[in-house]
């Protein structure tokens, strides 16, 4: 078996980045307390910081910017609490979360995942 | 276009961290993180069968809309991130909807709630499950 150790993969031009055959990797992902008096970022990926908005909004701040806001975004939160984006630019991603009577809510453990191109 | 083919790709300096160069050249980011560790996709109606899956070693049914899957190389703490979808098309129960259970996810398992339209728990026909974040 062959095996290549290295710090930085680029392509050949030395400044492009490199293809990953028939993969994707995630350009940003984070997991927060949203229920905290305020939020506290778990854990995360290009995750630089989040903005408590109010009752059940949030904004999730990267810490590179994304190319453009056509990039997917998956969510999910901890039970009885649904979740939507609200507001994508390419710097941040707004994420509303609701209780079952669909009104905003905070939630305990908010998580997404983010794929597309970065800037 | 040069092409290197080769088995295994490690960090020199750190063999957990390799780090590639963004779409439009702005950036640097690692590699690692931002790979996939674990992801499910498997059905609850009958029993719980897993239909795909990787780094996943079991599935086990706690209760009516209630799963758990057990990793195989585990996590480095339960502060990962995870994406759950799930849908139904038998007879009139759709709409379903996903949810982690609070604070029952660790290092080693992932916990998921899945309800109807009605907010009751529900197996569903499809779950699907993705995890990222650190390994052990």
């Amino acid at each position: 078996m062959s095996e290549l150790r290295t710090d930085t993969i680029t392509a050949s031009d030395g400044t492009s980045p490199v293809t990953l055959t028939k993969q994707s990797a995630a350009k940003a992902w984070g997991h927060f307390e949203g229920d905290a008096a305020t939020p506290v970022v778990e854990d995360g990926l290009n995750f630089a910081s989040i903005t408590d908005s109010g009752t059940g909004n949030y904004e999730c701040n990267f810490i590179s910017a994304l190319a453009n806001t056509t990039y997917a975004t998956t969510l999910t939160t901890s039970q009885d609490r649904f979740s939507k984006t609200q507001g994508i630019t390419t710097t941040a991603v707004g994420i509303d979360t609701k209780d079952t009577s669909v009104t905003l809510s905070d939630s305990d453990d908010v998580q997404f995942h983010l794929h597309g191109d970065l800037a | 276009m040069s092409e290197i083919k080769v088995d295994t790709l490690t960090g020199k300096t750190s063999a957990g961290d390799i780090t590639v160069t963004s779409e439009g050249g702005a950036a640097t980011q690692s590699l690692q993180q931002g790979l996939a560790k674990a992801w499910i996709h498997f059905t609850a109606v009958s029993s719980h069968t897993i239909r795909g899956s990787f780094n996943v070693s079991t599935l086990l049914d706690v209760g009516t809309g209630d799963s758990q899957y057990n990793f195989s190389n585990n996590m480095a703490n339960d502060d990962y991130s995870t994406s759950t979808t799930s849908s139904h098309n038998i007879g009139a129960s759709e709409g379903f909807i996903s949810y982690l259970t609070d604070d029952q996810s660790t290092a080693n398992t992932n916990d998921m709630r899945t309800v109807n339209a009605s907010n009751s728990s529900y197996d569903a026909q499809s779950v699907h499950s993705v995890v990222h974040g650190s390994l052990a």
